[in-house]
């Protein structure tokens, strides 16, 4: 549990924009142990998406590294698994087959894969809808299968991109105590982010909040709440109430600073 | 989900029986010259004796001639259309070298190549297929180009990180990506190549085609028969279009959820 997983130091990113070079990130240092469960949170357009999309290895760091089992990060690998917030389903592939796919890539065959794909559809509470295509799907049936297919070739590391954001209230609760119920069993790095503060605190084993443009982190809140968490008994605890609102002060400024930074007239 | 079905037939089928009734009676009642007009009786008529004709080729027989070029020019058009489309929609440098050129050349009516390729290799089959062949390409190039560039960049990601190498996104992710995009380019081109091959087969043909014999008719100011021709180039192409190439979506893209 105390085995250091990933640790990124003096990151850096910046982007060419319309009125010249703009700074996403700058100098953010972070260590994430080993089967952490570590919440990013931050102002909206903070760079958020942009540090995890540089964890996967989708996009590269303008300077620093970011070390992933002591391994500097060259590009994704399948040592890492991804869940978008709009679900990036294969359209044409059906529940089953978008959760194989990954496998038939490490070179399982169809079989084998199909096969320890199923796990994952009982994991994930899919049965009966193996065959179904996503569309078909409501969005939390389609959030089930983004997180089956994730996990489905087993990566050390789970990365997940506002997966919940654009589900409806009652879907999204549920599937937060999906996640930690999934989360207990398969045990994973998982780095998530979110802008929701109720939904950082009830999951995480840390809370990372980041600065508004460029980010750097502002502050890191341990969240020392029992586990297993549901939400009708952490919802009222008063330890939970309480670090929420901690949370939510740290981040209060860098709102109110990317208010008038951005939405100024 | 049957009567459905056939409640789109028929509020389909009604308009054009009523252009048919009311065309059938200005020409009963002589409302115009019946030996411009023709009657779509006497229309029906013909198309039941072109069927039956002994001493001339049918009217089926020009039909399969004019599907015939069609199918290989579409065939041609598709194979290369398609190469060439997805060449152009993953490598950006060709693409700016030969967009250009392609969008000069889009724009020209399929026809018009006509005259030249009658220069160069005569007439008769050779220029009717290569010109109809060269009218589908374009759709089909445009189209597929634009359906691999249009990929969510997400859904590579999403793949590259399971580990998949450049080859295996492509033949597995981008390809299936674009299929709505290249279907659109394919029924651009049936439809354009239907028509060119047509057109070209009044100037070019010299054995048949329904071009070949709706332009024959007209030298013995035979306007029924021009008709006949003209209902049934309408009916094959919504034949085709409507039982070939809809079961070919409902079976793939639409049964996706890739388009509505």
């Amino acid at each position: 549990m105390d085995e250091l997983k990933i640790e990124i130091k003096n990151l850096t990113k910046s982007f060419m924009g319309g009125e010249g070079e703009v700074k996403a990130i700058e100098n953010l240092n972070l260590s994430i142990k080993e089967n952490e469960f570590t919440v990013l949170v931050g102002p909206s357009g903070c760079g958020k998406s942009t540090l995890l999309y540089m964890l996967a290895g989708f996009e590269k760091p303008t300077s620093g590294s970011i070390l992933l089992d002591n391994q500097i990060i060259k590009g994704p690998g399948p040592d890492r698994g991804f869940v978008f917030q709009d679900f990036v389903l294969y359209p044409w592939k059906t529940v089953v087959r978008n959760i194989s796919f990954g496998l038939e890539i490490q070179g399982f065959s169809q079989k084998e894969a199909i096969e320890k794909a199923k796990q994952k559809i009982n994991l994930l509470g899919l049965q009966g809808f193996e065959n179904a295509y996503p569309h078909t799907l409501s969005g939390g049936m389609k959030q089930r299968v983004g997180i089956a297919r994730a996990l489905a070739y087993n990566p050390k590391v789970l990365l997940m991109d506002e997966p919940f954001g654009s589900l409806d209230a009652q879907t999204r609760k549920l599937m937060q105590e999906e996640l930690l119920r999934i989360w207990n069993k398969e045990k994973k790095t998982v780095v998530f982010v979110t802008h929701s503060v109720i939904e950082a605190v009830f999951l995480a084993d840390r809370v990372v909040v980041l600065t508004d443009r460029p980010s750097r982190v502002k502050g890191i809140i341990d969240i020392h709440l029992d586990r297993p968490r549901d939400y009708e008994h952490t919802y009222t605890d008063e330890r939970y109430i309480e670090l929420r609102e901690k949370v939510l002060n740290i981040l209060k400024d860098e709102v109110i600073h990317h208010k008038q930074h951005y939405e100024s007239v | 989900m049957k009567a459905r079905k056939i409640n789109k037939i028929l509020s389909f089928m009604a308009p054009l029986l009523l252009f048919f009734i009311i065309w059938q009676i200005v020409g009963v009642l002589d409302l115009m010259d019946t030996t411009l007009l023709s009657k779509p009786t006497k229309v029906f008529e013909r198309i039941i004796q072109l069927i039956q004709a002994t001493n001339k080729k049918t009217i089926i027989e020009h039909s399969a001639e004019s599907i015939t070029r069609t199918t290989i020019a579409l065939f041609l058009a598709t194979t290369i259309g398609c190469s060439l489309g997805i060449l152009l929609g993953l490598k950006k440098n060709i693409e700016e070298t030969l967009n250009p050129i392609i969008t000069f050349l889009m724009p020209i009516p399929g026809i018009a190549w006509a005259p030249l390729f009658i220069t160069w290799i005569g007439f008769g089959n050779p220029t009717i297929i290569s010109v109809g062949t060269l009218s589908a390409f374009f759709p089909i190039v445009y189209n597929t180009s634009l359906g691999i560039k249009s990929i969510n960049k997400q859904i590579i990601w999403s793949t590259s990180i399971m580990g998949a190498n450049r080859r295996k996104i492509i033949k597995d992710v981008i390809l299936p990506g674009s299929l709505p995009h290249i279907t659109t380019g394919f029924k651009l081109g049936l439809a354009r190549s239907w028509r060119t091959v047509i057109a070209v087969e009044m100037l070019a043909a010299t054995t048949g085609g329904l071009g070949y014999m709706v332009f024959d008719a007209r030298e013995y100011l035979d306007v029924t028969t021009v008709y006949a021709g003209i209902i049934l180039m309408a009916f094959l192409y919504l034949l085709v279009e409507n039982t070939l190439i809809k079961e070919l979506e409902n079976k793939t893209i639409k049964r996706w959820g890739m388009i509505t």
